[in-house]
């Protein structure tokens, strides 16, 4: 019968030991409990190109960024100081390029990396940019390029006929020549325009001027 | 008998078991599945006109809050593309000088006034509402809400796919940390809605409009005539008639809104057998339809089927429980079956007890909220008086539904055959 008895102490002991957590946390709470909402709490189009310039900046101030030697460096970046960087980003991880300087990448391109240029950039004919570029300065793609996603602080022009599966932004003027796709948010803090007839998903500026013909 | 309590208590660890693995696939795929949601990137760029329904019965504490939510939401308000519709439905507090006040301040806000009606009940007051709602899509908010400002933008993006019928967004409680009773409603709704409803809206299965912090298009709605006003869990008949109907209900979990739960143990009770009868009768009304229709495919069929029987599960548990101590008390050990009997219960006890705490633990861990895990095993106390509730509430629904509705339904039936071209009621 003792045996039963400690059986059913040794239970119930371990039964209350259970909610003894439960108990802790209700006398002395420490969970931040509810879930915040921030009621001021807005959607913003150009959020994608926010989020982006924020990892752009928190990654330049982030240490280990690694030169690269001109002779490991790709050809369009000879003589240029570049550093490179990896980077986890949708739980896969990407090397991004920190260009010092201006950058120029030749027709026919093609850039596996995330891009960082500090200066300006300009691309040729049907270049290929598979990750996000992030330029300081004014911005030229060229025609036909296909791009991830485009930010810049200076004037930033897509060439006809280029297809950006993601958001193209700008804190100057954006200029989208015609027979471009743009699969995201265009924006801009001054004057979007767009030349003939483009697919673009959604623009987003104070200003948009559209261009029934294209100039050239 | 002794046959026939062995084959009761194999179909009840077999659904009991089924309703397991639901859980554990709902937790495996918002754990590890990628959540892409091709609707939310519509948020702010699709802006069709929507009306706002508030249903307010004696909500002077209240009303005036979500009116301010409401007025303050970030949603264009020129052209009449967006209007609220506040219902003040019989109250004998002062909500009716505030709705009044606010609809002369604004001109998007319309007072709707509902005084000795003869129907008393929210579907009624919300019918009374979608009468006055003429724009494309229509959003309900209880009065003790307070939506943030881009919940109704979030709302009506998934509206941009012609196929989707309603909409539901994510529902947190804002007195969690008040009682330990709101701790844990909290817990549950966590789980709920991160986990359960966003699994389901991701799986393509059968997200349930909750009554509110969602809506509908208003054609769908003018469609099925409204809500049905009789009906004690209106949100989800309208949910499983939007999907027998070919359509579809989209979850949101990007457009929470804070809410207040019950705080005392006896209202959640009254509150959970209101929603059990509710529940059981729509189960009742629409399994055999979900079963058979032509729209489902087989999984959504499946999902439907099991979510109908939620609230017939506290049913099934206490007959198990009941049929278990019989068959241990009264039927001859078969040492034979011992260690088969031994293995499922360890394997239950590991496995099955633990799907619905691996759900909100999971979803816990989502909202960054570790800690609230430490509240994890006083939901058990809960459950077991949701079964005890979930008991009584099947046994009300059954009687009911086989009395009353099945009166109703002759009555119906007779009216029909004397005058076939006449609507019933």
């Amino acid at each position: 019968m003792i045996e039963y008895l400690i059986l059913l102490e040794v239970f119930l002991f371990m039964f209350l030991l259970a909610f003894m957590p439960g108990y802790f946390e209700h006398r002395k709470p420490k969970d931040p409990g509810p879930l915040h909402i921030d009621p001021e709490r807005l959607i913003d189009p150009r959020l994608d190109a926010i989020r982006l310039r924020a990892t752009v900046e928190r990654l330049k101030k982030e240490e280990g960024w690694v030169p690269v030697p001109s002779t490991e460096a790709p050809k369009w970046l000879e003589g240029k100081t570049v550093h490179e960087k990896a980077l986890n980003e949708n739980k896969a991880q990407i090397k991004v390029f920190r260009v010092e300087g201006d950058a120029a990448v030749p027709a026919g391109t093609e850039i596996g990396s995330a891009l960082i240029v500090l200066g300006d950039l300009t691309s040729g004919e049907e270049c290929t940019f598979s990750q996000w570029i992030s330029v300081e300065g004014k911005c030229q793609i060229g025609r036909a390029n296909k791009l991830t996603a485009a930010s810049s602080v200076g004037d930033l022009t897509i060439g006809a006929a280029s297809h950006v599966s993601g958001f193209v932004d700008s804190k100057s003027n954006l200029q989208i020549r015609e027979g471009c796709f743009v699969g995201g948010n265009v924006g801009s803090d001054q004057k979007i325009s767009v030349e003939g007839t483009c697919d673009i998903r959604a623009l987003s500026s104070r200003t948009i001027n559209v261009i029934s013909q294209s100039r050239s | 008998m002794s046959l026939l309590v062995d084959i009761a208590i194999l179909v009840i660890v077999a659904i009991i078991f089924a309703y397991t693995l639901r859980h554990y696939r709902f937790y495996w795929d918002r754990a590890f599945a990628k959540q892409e949601d091709g609707s939310e990137s519509f948020a702010g760029a699709y802006l069709p006109s929507v009306s706002i329904v508030c249903p307010m019965k004696n909500e002077e504490r209240v009303a005036s809050r979500l009116l301010d939510c409401l007025v303050r939401m970030d949603y264009p308000k020129d052209n009449g593309r967006y209007e609220v519709i506040a219902i003040d439905d019989n109250s004998t507090d002062s909500t009716s000088e505030i709705v009044d006040r606010y609809a002369t301040q604004y001109t998007f806000i319309k007072a709707v006034h509902r005084s000795n009606s003869k129907i008393l009940s929210k579907p009624a007051a919300l019918n009374a509402g979608l009468t006055f709602a003429h724009k494309e899509i229509v959003l309900f908010f209880d009065a003790d809400y307070m939506p943030p400002r881009d919940c109704v933008k979030r709302l009506v993006a998934p509206f941009a796919d012609p196929l989707v019928a309603g909409v539901m967004g994510r529902v947190v409680p804002v007195n969690a940390p008040d009682t330990i009773l709101t701790r844990i409603l909290d817990l549950e709704r966590t789980g709920g809605y991160q986990v359960d409803q966003q699994a389901r809206h991701r799986l393509g299965l059968i997200p349930q409009f909750g009554g509110t912090v969602g809506g509908f298009r208003r054609t769908f709605l003018a469609s099925q005539n409204g809500f049905d006003a009789y009906h004690l869990a209106e949100d989800t008949d309208m949910t499983y008639k939007a999907y027998l109907s070919g359509r579809k209900i989209c979850y949101v979990n990007t457009a929470e809104c804070y809410e207040e739960v019950v705080s005392q143990p006896r209202p959640r009770g009254v509150q959970v057998r209101r929603w059990g009868i509710g529940h059981n009768l729509c189960m009742f009304d629409h399994a055999f339809k979900t079963i058979g229709s032509r729209f489902l495919p087989f999984w959504r069929k499946f999902d439907g089927t099991m979510l109908l029987g939620v609230y017939f599960m506290p049913f099934i548990q206490m007959a198990g429980w009941i049929l278990g101590i019989y068959s241990y008390l009264f039927q001859p050990p078969f040492y034979r079956d011992l260690l088969i009997a031994l293995f499922l219960t360890l394997s239950y006890n590991v496995v099955g007890n633990l799907a619905l705490f691996t759900e909100v633990g999971a979803s816990c861990c989502m909202d960054r909220r570790n800690r609230s895990i430490w509240l994890l095993p006083l939901m058990l106390p809960i459950t077991l008086y949701y079964v005890l509730i979930g008991t009584r509430a099947f046994i009300d629904s059954l009687i009911l539904h086989l009395t009353v509705r099945k009166r109703e339904r002759r009555k119906a039936e007779e009216a029909h055959e004397k005058h076939p071209g006449g609507e019933t009621k």
